[in-house]
């Protein structure tokens, strides 16, 4: 039961043991519980509930029945309820013994070489891991992130450490995670993620996205966020919080990102550290985005013609035979124009979150099967397709913001081969957002330039 | 204010009813609200002639048909025990006809799944759409029908007796439940209530599967 418990936090009802053992196991003070809801004050004077283990205080995520189970009126949390519900008169267990050390003697079975500034960062980063300070590695789209990770990851775990890689993103575990797997070995890696099952053995490594942590507590020497600024761990204060709950009293954070915003800069804090890579593994300096006049597009798309920048574009991308994606800032406004495209080449796509076959639409685009896709922000990351060339259709909408915009930049240029790419903004007026990731964007190739002698732009 | 199912926020054109009351506002957005399909027609009652159930119940209506939306919305309220997706269909159940002059009798869980689920989710909804009921029934077994075929299902033992006090007048009265898949509870309820002098027994089920 360690195995299972230890670092975990847990409904009591979900407990895949018995209701006995486990009952022994907290008179023997093994055990530890905690109800699911206790009311906290706030500095206000009033109070406010918290759920134990998504530590969400927001009053709209919690909801009060009439509950048959303690015959009293009940709260339970909403935030959380896909993880099972957590009520007021629900316990959660921890482990409070001794703890066990992962299993397993962590090799390095990568054999990779890094780039000088790949190498000095993954230094930096493993200097900071081990001296226990907060770190931020700031990494260009197509810096060769996960590669960076590999050399400190082991580290830590051939000091008979727990480590976790979070990601806001399912997609991002999903592809880390074999990758991990082939570069250490013998180490129990798990990989957690919505409908995942909990993997057996006690972990040394966990890939996870930042809604699992919810389930950890106390666990981790060290937690490593991955694309940090990926909706919606930039959005919900309770993912932060849930990351810090995961980490032992003396555990350290790192977070990795090609756009630190704000809160993440003070979530670094004043002593973290900092490393920055400013160019790609390649080189090349990363495609700065055109900003072009479509005004009035919506206007023109409900008529239910394209907006004749927009179709002279596509109509060079075909003739081209480029593979493109244009972005959309709504799936509304998205399938409006998905016959319009269609009729200029019958093969274009159109993806978003829901989409059944999102990902055999992302394999045809790669293999040239189709021509080129309509999508939302849901494939502003993790996406390489050689030669790709990008549109985003009303860049002045708050969903592009300054990190939206980097990220969609990134996804063009990202093989030596091709290492430029157009990347376009048809705009109803150019917003602040939009001229700070130009802004940044030329900031890091001037830095890039300077560290590696880089042509100018 | 956030729709129960999908959480992305709704935003109504405000009305001047709606200052005074909360009748009328969906919980759900749009989108979320389209996935439910109303059904049409009512179930077959001649399924249960010439078995001894045969009359039991006069008349059924049943709001919506089983689809993968109803599926999920069941899955969270039932499963998942989100007792605020109570109110999702308070609109739809007080302006049924049928409840129209009859008495509403929810039918009952065993109280063993009663505290596993810890609310009783009809009597939850009835409560929501503000409708009054009596609770005359008790579940005397705490089988799971869902599990059972069907010809099981119908050659089953009396699933209901009247709870105690309960006094079933010469009235009429409806009985709300979730699911009409067989019409077995409803079958076994209404003859409970008919043989114990109730005038008339309709059934009103959320959903027809």
């Amino acid at each position: 039961m360690q195995e299972f418990l230890q670092g975990r936090i847990w409904l009591r009802e979900l407990l895949p043991f018995g209701q006995e053992a486990v009952d022994g196991l907290i008179r023997d003070g093994l055990i530890g519980t905690v109800p699911g809801i206790t009311t906290v004050r706030k500095w206000h004077g009033g109070t406010a509930s918290r759920c134990n283990r998504c530590l969400s205080e927001d009053a709209r995520h919690f909801h009060a029945f009439n509950c048959r189970k303690c015959g009293k009126i009940c709260r339970y949390c909403r935030h959380c309820l896909n993880m099972g519900r957590v009520a007021q008169c629900d316990e959660l267990l921890y482990w409070s013994g001794p703890d066990l050390p992962p299993a397993g003697n962590a090799v390095l079975a990568w054999k990779g070489r890094l780039t000088p500034l790949q190498e000095r960062a993954a230094g930096e980063l493993e200097e900071s891991l081990l001296a226990r300070r907060t770190h931020l590695l700031h990494a260009v789209c197509g810096a060769g992130k996960t590669e960076i990770l590999f050399g400190p990851v082991h580290r830590l775990l051939s000091e008979g450490k727990r480590v976790c890689i979070a990601t806001p993103r399912t997609d991002v575990v999903l592809e880390l995670l074999p990758r991990f797997e082939k570069a250490i070995g013998e180490t129990v890696i798990h990989g957690l993620y919505g409908g995942s099952g909990h993997g057996d053995g006690l972990a040394g490594l966990v890939i996870a996205t930042t809604h699992q942590l919810f389930r950890f507590r106390e666990a981790f020497d060290a937690v490593i966020v991955d694309e940090a600024d990926a909706f919606p761990y930039s959005f919900d204060r309770t993912l932060r919080l849930a990351v810090r709950k995961a980490l032992k009293s003396d555990g350290v954070l790192a977070v990795v990102t090609a756009t630190p915003s704000p809160s993440i800069l003070s979530e670094i804090g004043r002593e973290g550290r900092r490393s920055v890579i400013p160019v790609r593994f390649h080189g090349h300096p990363l495609p700065v985005p055109r900003a072009a006049p479509l005004f009035g597009y919506r206007k023109k798309i409900s008529e239910g013609k394209i907006p004749e920048r927009l179709k002279t574009w596509t109509l060079e991308r075909l003739r081209k035979e480029e593979p493109f994606l244009i972005f959309f800032p709504s799936i509304p406004l998205m399938e409006q124009c998905l016959p319009l495209f269609s009729s200029l080449d019958a093969g274009i796509g159109a993806v978003h979150a829901s989409h059944p076959e999102r990902r055999s639409l992302v394999m045809a685009l790669r293999e040239g099967r189709v021509p080129g896709l309509l999508t939302t922000t849901i494939l502003e990351r993790g996406i390489t397709i050689p030669r790709l060339q990008i549109a985003v259709v009303g860049s002045e909408k708050t969903v592009f913001d300054r990190s939206a915009i980097i990220q969609i930049s990134g996804r063009a240029g990202r093989s030596p081969e091709h290492p430029d790419g157009e990347v376009i903004l048809f705009h109803h007026g150019i917003t602040p957002e939009m001229d700070a990731a130009v802004r940044e964007i030329r900031r890091l190739n001037l830095e890039g330039r300077k560290t590696f002698g880089m042509p100018a732009l | 204010m956030e729709c129960l199912l999908c959480d992305s926020p709704v935003s109504r054109p405000p009305t001047w009813k709606g200052l005074f009351t909360d009748r009328g506002k969906s919980r759900l957005c749009p989108r979320c609200e389209e996935g439910f399909v109303p059904a049409e027609g009512s179930p077959l009652l001649g399924d249960w002639d010439g078995t001894p159930y045969e009359g039991a119940l006069d008349a059924a209506v049943s709001l919506y048909v089983y689809n993968d939306a109803m599926k999920n919305y069941l899955r969270q309220y039932k499963f998942l025990k989100d007792a605020a997706l109570a109110g999702v269909f308070s609109d739809a159940i007080r302006q049924a006809p049928i409840l129209k002059r009859r008495k509403a009798v929810p039918v009952p869980m065993h109280p063993e799944r009663l505290s596993e689920r810890t609310f009783p989710q009809v009597e939850e909804m009835l409560a929501f759409a503000g409708i009054p009921f009596v609770p005359l029934l008790e579940k005397t077994t705490a089988r799971n029908l869902g599990k059972m075929g069907r010809e099981e299902r119908r050659a089953s033992e009396p699933l209901f007796c009247l709870a105690e006090n309960a006094e079933v007048r010469q009235a009429d009265y409806v009985l709300v439940d979730d699911l009409y898949t067989t019409g077995t509870t409803l079958h076994h309820a209404a003859h409970v209530l008919k043989n114990s002098g109730a005038r008339s027994v309709a059934a009103l089920t959320l959903i027809r599967a």
